[in-house]
């Protein structure tokens, strides 16, 4: 069995983001970038179910500028085998990387996908269950726990109200949340083999999908600064702070 | 809201040596103030890998050292008795042993010369070949450079001195040869006679603000860090220094190993084109704190090649995001320590080059000291005058 695992090129989650001046957008200019979290704990479950016999090959795929070969070669010396850069300089949107990842999955015949539940860049957490349903696949979201047993995904989900488990059908959608696992850390070796490992070149149109952006953005803000703290004489003050300036009792 | 203060001596700083002068000062019945932009150990002293030992070939230093080493193991929790371990190979071996046998026979200080082959007993991971001679302190370490600034300030605190912490100096008042106060960037003043800055790698642009031009400059320097769940110890018992490499190790808890490299300066350099390398990778930084504290895996891997030769196990663990910070760097790679020329009573400590956490606690003790009007022999190697 194949797995495929999209991961997406984001602001490093260590780097203060900044909102352009005229606020149309986050500053990306000079700033440094990474593999989505989520997407790095997609690419270690894929590699652990490779690990467990589980799968013969994990194949990475990105959507977005050439600097997406970076963040493909570090799946790559995470462990993935070969690497597809779908190159489009768009401001991608799920939508438009769900008919792409349907024409990969289509190429590819993967018997199971594993996508990080949401970016960081844009928390849309859209495009695992949109490619769900333009295959009209299976799908278990914000998994804590995938067990694979011959075509049948057990994956346990993190909801509101606790932990649901699921049995899927396979081929499936997985989309992995927080404490899916712990990835693992590239090592120097594992980096120098991942430069040598394939990875191909492709067009959304080759696909024939259409990743122009249908949404329009009207204003990006930085969250508003804290204001500062004012020390309170006594409880009664304090009780009445609570009840007539911040308004929770 | 604007205020107006008034204190004996004013510390400018709450980095590990401003913290060292507000915790001496703390205990001389003197009112106090310390002012810090951020909070304490924000700065370069948060980053440091704070590894401490006496091993210096300037006497100065290990001096500082020593009574730097000894109030930071004075804090609990804070030193890691991990042991330091100082190796070379030929080309070095006659000056390291003899520095070793001035630390330990003049100053005192606990120290051994030892062998290769028991260089390996110590660090078995550590390919030893080539080496002649390593300095050996049992009972030196590391250093969590963050838990020992903040206890440093709690204690100083807690003993009167008054933090105001979120401002920082904007102007330095002098009036007639003499520092007369300080203005704070909420607008509020502070009247003193004595200023100590303990500001580092951001006294040069406070100081040019009088004229006086601090022959500092600042470089980008930065640390890999390896992943080595259960097994960092293991590894790396010991604090490693490599003159041959110019590399430096120590485990991190017990998953993790943080490596540096190093140019030379205060200490030998074997390797002359690793040393040339340096200059190159560690940039100057012209605004300071304005720098990119993230580093690159090109980074990682550069500073990771440096340990590769002796340790392949440690070498091709797992990566870690690294880290960077501010060297506050003077052109001997010797601290520039001084009370300013034509502004009595005004002191900076800066141009620490690299050596700043393990003498800082020693350094602030020392300018607080000199401050006060007692003489600091040990002062006189710092002075500005010898770039003059």
């Amino acid at each position: 069995m194949k797995i495929l695992v999209p991961v997406k090129r984001v602001v490093d989650a260590n780097v203060k983001v900044r909102v352009k001046a005229d606020g149309s957008a986050v500053e990306l200019a000079n700033v440094k970038m990474a593999m989505n979290p989520f997407d790095e704990i997609a690419v270690e479950e894929a590699i652990r179910l490779k690990e467990a016999g589980k799968a013969e090959e994990i194949i990475v795929v990105s959507i977005g500028p050439q600097q997406a070969q970076e963040t493909l070669r570090t799946a790559l010396a995470m462990g993935a085998d070969r690497a597809i850069l779908v190159k489009t300089d768009e401001q991608t949107e799920p939508l438009g990387v769900a008919k792409v990842l349907k024409g990969v999955v289509d190429a590819e015949r993967p018997g199971l996908v594993i996508l990080g539940k949401q970016a960081i860049d844009d928390d849309s957490n859209q495009t695992g269950q949109m490619l769900a349903a333009l295959l009209g696949w299976a799908q278990g979201t914000f998994a804590s726990k995938v067990v694979l047993d011959g075509d049948k995904a057990k994956v346990t989900r993190e909801v509101d109200g606790g932990l649901q488990t699921v049995e899927l059908k396979m081929p499936a959608i997985v989309t992995a949340d927080l404490r899916l696992n712990q990835p693992r850390y590239a090592s120097l070796p594992n980096i120098m083999k991942a430069k040598k490992k394939p990875l191909d070149e492709k067009s959304p149109a080759d696909y024939g999908a259409d990743v122009k952006p249908r949404l329009k953005v009207i204003k990006t803000e930085e969250p508003s600064g804290r204001k500062a703290g004012v020390k309170v004489k006594s409880v009664a003050e304090l009780v009445d702070k609570l009840k007539n300036e911040a308004g929770v009792l | 809201m604007t205020e107006k203060y008034s204190c004996d001596v004013l510390v400018v700083g709450a980095g590990i040596a401003g913290a060292g002068a507000a915790y001496y000062l703390s205990g001389q019945k003197l009112n106090v103030i310390q002012v810090e932009t951020d909070h304490p150990a924000s700065g370069p002293t948060g980053s440091s890998s704070a590894v401490c030992h006496y091993f210096y070939l300037d006497r100065p230093l290990s001096l500082l050292a020593k009574r730097g080493i000894e109030i930071l193991k004075d804090l609990p929790g804070a030193f890691d008795q991990s042991g330091v371990l100082w190796a070379c190979g030929q080309k070095n071996e006659a000056v390291n042993r003899a520095t070793v046998e001035r630390i330990r026979d003049v100053e005192g200080s606990r120290i051994e010369g030892l062998t290769g082959a028991q260089a390996s007993e110590l660090l078995p991971h550590i390919n030893m070949d080539g080496i002649t001679f390593a300095a050996w302190e049992d009972e030196s370490g590391h250093c969590d450079p963050y838990g020992a600034t903040n206890e440093l300030v709690r204690r100083a605190r807690e003993s009167g001195v008054k933090f105001l912490g979120g401002r920082s100096v904007t102007e330095i008042h002098v009036a007639n040869g003499q520092t007369t106060g300080v203005t704070l960037s909420d607008g509020s003043t502070i009247t003193t006679e004595r200023v100590i800055l303990a500001t580092g790698v951001w006294s040069k642009a406070l100081l040019s603000k009088l004229g006086v031009n601090l022959p500092v400059y600042i470089e980008r320097h930065f640390m890999a860090v390896m992943s080595a769940p259960g097994i960092a110890r293991k590894l790396l018992p010991h604090c490693w220094v490599d003159d041959t490499y110019n590399c430096y190790a120590r485990p991190e808890g017990e998953n993790t190993i943080l490596i540096g490299a190093w140019g030379g300066g205060g200490t030998s350099v074997e390797n002359e084109a690793l040393a040339s390398d340096h200059h190159k990778m560690n940039y100057r930084v012209d605004v300071a704190g304005q720098f990119d504290r993230t580093i690159t895996q090109e980074e990682s891997i550069w500073i990771i090649n440096h340990l590769m030769p002796r340790s392949p196990e440690i070498a091709e663990l797992g990566i870690r995001p690294g880290y960077a910070c501010q060297y506050d760097m003077s052109a001997d790679h010797v601290p520039v320590v001084d009370e300013i020329p034509g502004a009595k009573g005004l002191f900076v400590i800066a141009g620490s080059s690299g050596h700043g956490f393990k003498i800082g606690p020693a350094m602030g003790e020392s300018v607080a000291k000199w401050a006060l009007g007692e003489r600091q022999e040990l002062m006189e190697a710092f002075s500005m005058a010898r770039f003059a």
